[in-house]
C-alpha cells in the first residue's frame, strides 16, 4: 500500500507541478499604444488656436468629462467636454451615444480647432471612431459664477468658453418671463433674458427642437446650469434640462402674472400636423394644408373639397392635441376663419375623451362664431372668446369637422387657434 | 432446477457487482444526459443550422465503463457539462454490434436517436482514452459498443416505471428477451414511454417512444444470423437560452422564450422531432476456434425536424430579441420606456416575457395580399391572407446504408489479431417546410433579406425554376439540398501479451468524400446552387499503440499514443448550405496528436488510476451561422488553421473502506485551449460579397469555453447487506469560461482604441464563470418474492441543495458592439435546481 501511495503521489505531484509550471497566458492582440506626450489638456487643445484655424495632424488624445449632451435636443452633433483645465465643444460630423457624466478621451488628429463667431470650437469629429468612453457617472459640479464675470470678454472670448457653470438667484426678464423656453411649435431657436439682482443679464439661447421648448420658464427666482457659448459678442448659456433651474424665491421685479394656460396653432410652421394634430378622412380624401395665398399676412390652414374641375364628397376631421385644463380658472378659446363657397358649415367639437377614432368618440358641438360672410374672401373673421369653462380637465381637445358633397363645398381657411386662461 | 441456478446467479450477480445492475449511477445517468442537453453548448442566435444536434451527443458516454474514473465523472459532472479531456464528441466512438452510431456530418452520436432503449444499451462495452477495439479504430476519446445481439440481452422479463421531474416526468420501459431457445431462435424486445406535459422548464414538453426488435438465429455451429430493428419516435419542446438580463428580469434562471400563450393554452414555437429506424441484419461466422468473422449490413432513414417562427415583413416577435429587452431602452431620455419595459418584464407579463400567438394569428388574418405573376404563371393574381408569422421546419431528412465487417485471429495465446472493413453511404435531405401558418392563407417563397436589398425580383427567389411560389402547410420551401459522404474505412490491429507486458498496435485507412446537390436554383447564386458541387475527397490515416506495464498483478504502468488525420465535416466544410456549394477556403484534414500515461492500482478494496494525458487537433475547421439584423441576413463565421491542445490529469479512486462502506474520489483538471491563431472569413448568405477574408483571430491560449475544465467529485456508499444501498457525491466545479466570439480577437476589433482604454479588456478578456459545486444523493433497495420476481427501487436525488445560481457555462454573441460590449451580452445557462428520479423495476 505504501508503495501505491508513493507513486500515485508522484504521479499527482508530477501533474500538478506541470500544470502550475505551464501557465499559459491568452493572446494579445495587437493594440496601438498611446504615449503619454501625446495626451494634451484641453487647455492646450485651446491655446492651439492663435490667429487661424488649426487641423491636427498628430495622434494627439484629450481627456475630458461630457458636460452637455444631446438628449433633450437642445443640442445636436456636439457635445461639451471638460478637463481640470478647461473646457471646449465638439463639433461631430453625427449624433452619438454620449451622455453627461462619461469620461471620454477624443483622438483629435484631423479634427480642426477653430474660432466660430468667437467661440473656439473643435470641429469635424467622428464620434464612431474618435471619442472612446472611458468611465461613466463622472458628472462634474459646475462652478458657481456671477453674470458680470461670465460676460466678461477677455480679447475675443469669455473665460468661461465651453465651461460648465451655475448662476444662482436669476430670473428671466419681465418681457420673456411668461414665454417658453423656446419657439415648439415652428421649432424656432430663441434667446430669453435673464437677470440677476444686480441687473446684469445674459442671454441663454434654447434650440426649438429641444423637448423643452414648448415648457414654459420658470416665472421665478433661483439657480441655473448649463454650458457657455458665444456668438460673436454675446455670452450665452446653453442650458441641458430645464430640470436644473431650480427655484428658491419668488421673483425679485414685478411683472404682470403669466397666463396660467396658453396654447397657440398659428401654422407658421407650414403643417398642419405638428404640435400633435391630427387628420382622419371619414369619407373622400380631402386633407387640410398649410398656405399663405391671398392677402393674409401669414400661414394658415386650407381645406377645400374642389379639386379643380369638381367637388369631392368627403368628411375631414382635425383634431388638436390634448390640453391639460384642469388647473385653470377660466380657459377660453379664440380663433380665426374666412370662408367661400357655399356647402356645408365647418363645425368646431370639443372632447374630454378621444378614442384615437372620431367616430368612435362623443363629441360636443363647441359654438364658436366663423366668418359668416361665404361670399368672396375677406379679412379673416376673429371668433372672440369662447369659453372652455366646462372643459376643466385633462384631456380636453378640439376638433373641426368638414364635410363636403359632390355638388358642393366651401373653402375654409382657419388660422391662430388659442386657449388662453387669464 | 437449472431456472433456479439462474435465478440464484442473478442474485449473487446483483449483490456483488452491484455496478452492473442496481447502481444508482447506472439509472441516473442517461437521465442526467438529458439533463445536460436541455442547455445547447454552443448555438447562433437562431442556430438554424444545427438544430440541437449538438445538444443531443452523448457527454454520458463512458456511463457503463468499468474504469472508476469514467464512471464517477459519467454519473456526477455530466449535469455540469463535463467533456471528458475536453474533447468534443466526435472523438468518441459509439457502436452498436460493430456499426458505428456517429452520424457522418458532424462525427457526433446523438443519444436521442435511440433514448429509452436503456435496458439495451446497459449491455455496452466501453473504454476511456486511447485503446485497442476490436470493433473500429475508435477515437482518441474512447469508444462503447452497445451488443444489441438477442442472446446478450438478459433473459427474463423486466417491466420499469420511473417518475422525474426533469424533461420528462413519467418513464415506463418493457423488455422481454427469450434467451437462446431451444429451435435455435432467440428473441429480444424492448419498448417504453417517456412523456411530460411540461418539464422542468416552463413550456417544455416530451412525448418520446423506443422500440427495438432483435431476432437471433443459430444455424448451426459456425453460423448464427441476427436482426436487429430499432427506433426511438421523440418530440419535444425545446428550451431557450437567454442573457442573464432575461434571467433577472423573470427572477427565473430557467426562463424558456420559446414559448407564447395561444388561445389560452402554452405552446412552445421550437419542436424538435425526431425519429430515425435503423434496421441491421448481422452474420455472426465463427470459421474456426479461432477465427470469427462478423458481418452488419444496415439500412437507417428517417428524419429530424426542428421548429421555429419566421416572419415577414413584421416585428420581431421573439420575446428577448434585444430590442425588446429593457436594457435596449436603457439610455438617457429613454427613461419612460424603459421604466415600462422593465415593469412589464419585473411583473412576468406573458405579453412581454413570451410569445403572443393570439396577436400572430391576429396579424395574419388582417394581410389581405395579391400576388401578382403568382407561381410564376404571367396574370396570375392570387388574393388572399398572406402569412406574416409561421411556424416553419427544418428537416433534415436521412438515408444511410452499409457494410461493417469485423474478423478476430486468435493467432496464438499471445497474440490476437483484429481487423475490419465498413462502408457507409449517407445522404441527407434538408430542406425547410411550413409548419404552422397561424392562420394565414399562403407564405410566398421569396428571399425577403434579398428582397429587400436588390430590385430584381429573380434575385430574391429561392428557386428561380419556380419564382414567385405560394407555398402552404406541409410544402417546402426556402432551400431544400442534400449532403451525401461516402466514407469507405480499414482497420488492422493486433494485441499481444505477456506476463509483464500487454501490448496492442492498430492501423486505419479511411477515404470520405462529401459533396452537396442543390434542389433549388437560388436567385442569388443561381451558377452554384443547383446540382452536384464537386467533391471534396480526403483520404485520411491513423496509426496508435498501446503498452501495460505490469510492475505487479496490482500495480501497472499503461502507456498509450495515437496519431491520426480526420477528414474535416461537411457540417462546418459548407460555408451557406442553404444557398450555395462553396466550400470553406483551404478546406483540409485535421490532424490529430495523443498520448497518455497512467498508474493503475488494483486490490480487491482499492482501485485507482491516475492519468496525464497530452492532445494536440490542428487544421481544425469552425463555423457559425448567426442572424445580423442591420445587415437583414444570416452571417457565416468560419476559422481554418484552428488548433486546439488539451492537456491534463485525470485521478480517480474507489475504496472498500469496510464491508459495507465504499468511498470514491476524482479529480480531473486540464487546460484545454485553442493553439493557433485561426483565419477567418466572414460571408453572408444574402451577398456574394465576403465580409471579411483572411482575418487573423488571435485565439491562442484561449479556452475552450462552455465545460469546466477542472471537476472533482468525492462520494460515500453504504451498502448494506440486506440488498439496500444510500449514498452521496459532493461534485465541484472549477474553470469555466464563457465560448470566446473569435471575431472579438482581432485587430480589427479594437482598431481605434489605445492600449489604456477599458474597451481593449472588455473586447478582449474571455469571461470565467464562478466556481460552483453541487450535491447528489441516492439510494436504492431490491426484494426477492416467491424466488421468481425482483423488485428493485431506486431514487437519485440531484442537486439537493436546489442550487438554482450555478452557471454551467455559455456564449459570447457573434454579433458585437466595438463600442458597447454590453449591447449583445453573453448566452448564460443553469444547472437545473434540484430534481429527482425515481424508478421501480419488477423482473421475473
Amino acid at each position: 500500500m505504501t508503495f501505491t501511495r508513493k507513486i500515485l503521489s508522484a504521479v499527482l505531484v508530477i501533474g500538478i507541478t506541470l500544470f502550475t509550471a505551464c501557465k499559459k497566458d491568452f493572446d494579445t492582440v495587437p493594440v496601438k499604444e498611446l504615449p503619454e506626450g501625446n495626451i494634451i489638456t484641453i487647455d492646450s487643445l485651446r491655446k492651439i488656436y492663435t490667429a487661424f484655424d488649426t487641423t491636427i495632424t498628430n495622434d494627439i488624445s484629450i481627456y475630458g468629462v461630457v458636460t452637455a449632451d444631446a438628449v433633450t435636443g437642445n443640442i445636436y452633433k456636439e457635445l461639451y467636454i471638460q478637463d481640470e483645465t478647461n473646457a471646449i465643444k465638439l463639433e461631430l460630423l453625427s449624433s452619438a451615444d454620449f451622455f453627461i457624466g462619461d469620461r471620454v478621451r477624443v483622438a483629435i488628429k484631423g479634427a480642426t480647432v477653430r474660432r466660430d463667431r468667437d467661440m473656439i470650437v473643435l470641429d469635424s469629429i467622428n464620434p464612431d471612431i474618435a471619442i472612446i468612453r472611458q468611465e461613466q457617472n463622472q458628472d462634474l459640479t459646475p462652478e458657481v459664477v456671477t453674470i458680470d464675470s461670465l460676460i466678461l470678454i477677455d480679447i475675443f472670448a469669455s473665460k468661461y468658453q465651453g465651461k460648465l457653470v451655475q448662476i444662482n438667484n436669476v430670473e428671466f426678464d419681465c418681457a420673456d418671463a411668461c414665454k417658453t423656453w423656446a419657439d415648439g411649435i415652428g421649432q424656432r431657436d430663441e434667446n430669453r433674458v435673464l437677470i440677476d439682482t444686480m441687473g446684469n443679464s445674459i442671454v441663454v439661447r434654447s434650440s426649438g427642437f429641444s423637448t423643452f421648448a414648448g415648457d414654459n420658464l420658470p416665472f421665478d427666482q433661483g439657480s441655473i446650469v448649463g454650458v457657455v457659448s458665444q456668438y460673436d459678442g454675446t455670452v450665452q448659456l446653453t442650458i441641458r434640462n430645464p430640470n436644473e433651474f431650480i427655484v428658491s424665491n419668488t421673483r425679485k421685479s414685478t411683472c404682470t402674472p403669466c397666463p396660467a394656460f396658453t396654447y397657440t396653432k398659428d401654422f407658421e410652421d407650414e403643417s398642419i400636423t405638428s404640435g400633435g394634430w391630427i387628420q382622419q378622412n371619414i369619407a373622400g380624401n380631402i386633407s387640410w394644408e398649410a398656405s399663405d395665398q391671398g392677402s393674409h399676412p401669414s400661414f394658415y390652414g386650407r381645406i377645400s373639397n374642389y379639386n379643380g374641375s369638381s367637388n369631392v364628397a368627403c368628411e375631414t376631421w382635425l383634431v388638436s392635441p390634448a390640453f391639460d385644463l384642469s388647473n385653470t380658472t377660466n380657459p377660453e378659446f379664440f380663433m380665426e376663419s374666412d370662408v367661400n363657397y357655399s356647402g356645408a358649415d365647418l363645425e368646431v367639437y370639443i372632447t374630454t375623451n378621444f378614442t384615437g377614432d372620431v367616430t368612435t368618440t362623443s363629441w360636443t358641438q363647441l359654438s364658436v362664431p366663423l366668418d359668416p360672410d361665404n361670399s368672396g374672401w375677406n379679412t379673416f373673421y376673429p371668433s372672440g372668446a369662447v369659453s372652455l369653462v366646462s372643459y376643466k380637465s385633462s384631456g380636453v381637445r378640439v376638433a373641426y369637422k368638414y364635410v363636403g358633397s359632390s355638388s358642393n363645398g366651401q373653402t375654409c381657411e382657419i388660422d391662430d387657434i388659442k386657449i388662453i386662461d387669464l | 432446477m437449472r431456472i433456479i441456478k439462474i435465478l440464484s446467479a442473478t442474485v449473487v450477480f446483483t449483490t456483488l457487482s452491484a455496478s452492473a445492475q442496481t447502481t444508482p449511477s447506472s439509472i441516473s445517468n442517461e437521465d442526467s444526459t438529458e439533463n445536460a442537453t436541455t442547455i445547447p453548448a454552443f448555438t447562433t442566435s437562431l442556430d438554424l443550422l444545427e438544430g440541437d444536434a449538438q445538444a443531443q451527443d452523448v457527454s454520458g458516454l463512458l456511463q457503463s465503463s468499468r474504469d472508476v474514473f469514467s464512471n464517477i465523472a459519467g454519473f456526477n459532472f455530466s449535469a455540469a457539462r463535463y467533456r471528458v479531456r475536453g474533447y468534443d464528441s466526435e472523438n468518441f466512438s459509439v457502436s452498436m454490434n460493430g456499426v458505428s452510431l456517429n452520424e457522418p456530418e458532424g462525427g457526433r452520436a446523438i443519444w436521442a436517436f435511440w433514448g429509452g432503449l436503456n435496458d439495451i444499451t446497459r449491455t455496452q462495452e466501453s473504454k476511456a482514452g486511447i485503446s485497442s477495439s476490436p470493433y473500429s479504430f475508435g477515437g482518441i476519446g474512447g469508444f462503447s459498443n452497445i451488443d444489441s445481439r438477442a442472446t446478450a440481452v438478459r433473459k427474463g422479463t423486466r417491466i420499469s416505471y420511473a417518475s422525474a421531474n426533469r424533461s420528462y416526468r413519467n418513464r415506463v420501459m418493457v423488455t422481454h428477451s427469450t434467451g437462446m431457445m431451444e429451435n435455435g431462435f432467440a428473441i429480444a424486445v424492448s419498448a417504453s414511454k417517456r412523456w411530460a406535459g411540461e418539464g422542468y422548464i416552463d413550456g417544455t414538453f416530451y412525448d418520446g417512444g423506443s422500440y427495438l426488435l432483435s431476432i437471433e438465429k443459430k444455424i448451426n455451429d459456425k453460423h448464427t444470423i441476427g436482426l436487429v430493428g430499432y427506433g426511438a419516435p421523440t418530440a419535444r419542446g425545446k428550451r431557450s437560452i437567454s442573457t442573464q438580463e432575461a434571467y433577472d428580469l423573470t427572477g427565473n434562471n430557467y426562463y424558456n422564450s420559446y414559448w407564447g400563450y395561444q388561445n389560452g393554452k402554452k405552446r412552445n414555437s421550437r419542436i424538435r422531432t425526431n425519429h430515425k429506424p435503423r434496421i441491421m441484419l448481422n452474420h455472426y461466422f465463427k470459421v474456426n476456434e479461432k477465427t470469427n468473422i462478423n458481418t452488419s449490413t444496415y439500412y437507417s432513414f428517417g428524419k429530424e425536424g426542428n421548429t421555429r417562427l419566421n416572419w415577414y415583413s413584421a416585428a420581431d416577435p421573439r420575446p428577448d430579441y434585444y430590442r425588446n429587452l429593457p436594457s435596449y431602452y436603457n439610455n438617457p431620455g429613454d427613461e419612460f420606456l424603459f421604466e415600462q419595459q422593465t415593469n412589464l418584464w419585473e411583473s412576468n407579463d406573458p405579453l412581454a416575457t413570451q410569445l403572443d400567438f393570439d396577436q400572430m394569428y391576429f396579424a395574419n388574418t388582417k394581410n389581405l395580399f395579391t400576388l401578382s405573376n403568382a407561381d410564376g404563371v404571367a396574370g396570375n393574381s392570387v388574393t388572399g391572407n398572406r402569412a406574416k408569422y409561421i411556424i416553419e421546419e427544418a428537416r433534415k431528412d436521412v438515408t444511410h446504408y452499409g457494410v461493417n465487417m469485423n474478423a478476430s485471429h486468435k493467432h496464438s495465446e499471445q497474440i490476437m489479431i483484429n481487423g475490419g472493413l465498413d462502408v457507409s453511404i449517407y445522404k441527407s435531405n434538408n430542406y425547410k417546410l411550413i409548419d404552422d401558418l397561424l392562420g394565414a392563407d399562403f407564405w410566398v417563397d421569396v428571399d425577403q433579406f434579398a428582397e429587400r436589398d436588390f430590385a430584381d425580383e429573380t434575385i430574391a427567389q429561392s428557386d428561380i425554376n419556380n419564382p414567385n411560389r405560394i407555398v402552404k402547410e406541409g410544402d417546402r420551401f426556402g432551400y431544400d439540398y442534400d449532403i451525401n459522404i461516402n466514407t469507405y474505412k480499414g482497420f488492422g490491429q493486433i494485441e499481444g501479451t505477456s506476463k509483464k507486458i500487454d501490448w496492442f498496435a492498430a492501423l486505419s485507412l479511411t477515404s470520405t468524400s462529401f459533396w452537396r446537390t442543390g434542389n433549388y436554383q437560388n436567385g442569388l447564386f443561381p451558377d452554384n446552387s443547383l446540382g452536384d458541387s464537386e467533391k471534396q475527397s480526403f483520404f485520411n490515416y491513423g496509426i496508435k499503440g498501446g503498452a501495460i506495464y505490469k510492475l505487479s498483478g496490482r500495480h501497472l504502468i499503461r502507456l498509450n499514443g495515437a496519431h491520426l488525420t480526420r477528414a474535416p465535416f461537411s457540417r462546418t466544410a459548407f460555408v451557406s448550405p442553404r444557398t450555395r456549394d462553396q466550400v470553406v477556403p483551404d478546406l483540409e484534414s485535421e490532424k490529430l496528436m495523443s498520448g497518455d500515461i497512467s498508474y493503475l492500482v488494483r486490490y480487491p478494496k482499492l482501485k485507482a488510476r491516475a492519468t496525464l494525458f497530452h492532445t494536440t487537433l490542428k487544421d481544425k475547421t469552425w463555423s457559425r451561422s448567426f442572424y445580423n439584423d442591420e445587415l437583414n441576413t444570416f452571417v457565416n463565421y468560419m476559422m481554418t488553421g484552428v488548433d486546439q491542445v488539451f492537456t491534463g490529469l485525470e485521478f480517480g479512486a474507489e475504496a472498500n473502506v469496510t464491508s459495507t462502506i465504499i468511498v470514491t474520489g476524482a479529480f480531473a483538471t486540464g487546460k484545454f485551449l485553442y493553439d493557433s491563431r485561426p483565419t477567418a472569413t466572414i460571408i453572408q448568405d444574402n451577398s456574394t460579397e465576403l465580409l471579411a477574408e483572411d482575418k487573423t483571430v488571435y485565439f491562442k491560449n484561449f479556452r475552450i469555453g462552455g465545460i469546466p475544465q477542472t471537476a472533482a467529485s468525492i462520494g460515500v456508499q453504504y451498502r448494506s447487506p440486506k440488498y439496500w444501498f444510500v449514498g452521496t457525491n459532493f461534485n465541484y466545479f472549477a474553470d469555466i469560461y464563457l465560448d470566446a466570439n473569435p471575431d472579438r480577437r482581432t485587430e480589427e476589433a479594437i482598431s481605434k482604441y489605445v492600449s489604456s482604454d477599458p474597451q481593449v479588456s472588455e473586447i478582449v478578456d474571455q469571461t470565467k464563470l464562478d466556481n460552483d459545486y453541487t450535491l447528489n444523493l441516492f439510494a436504492g433497495k431490491s426484494w426477492k418474492l416467491k424466488d421468481k420476481y425482483f423488485i428493485r427501487l431506486n431514487v437519485n436525488v440531484n442537486n439537493v441543495l436546489d442550487n438554482t445560481d450555478f452557471q454551467t457555462g455559455g456564449f459570447e454573441q457573434l454579433r458585437y458592439d466595438q463600442n458597447e460590449i454590453g449591447k449583445f451580452p453573453p448566452m448564460i445557462g443553469y444547472m437545473l435546481g434540484r430534481t429527482y428520479f425515481a424508478m421501480v423495476s419488477l423482473s421475473f
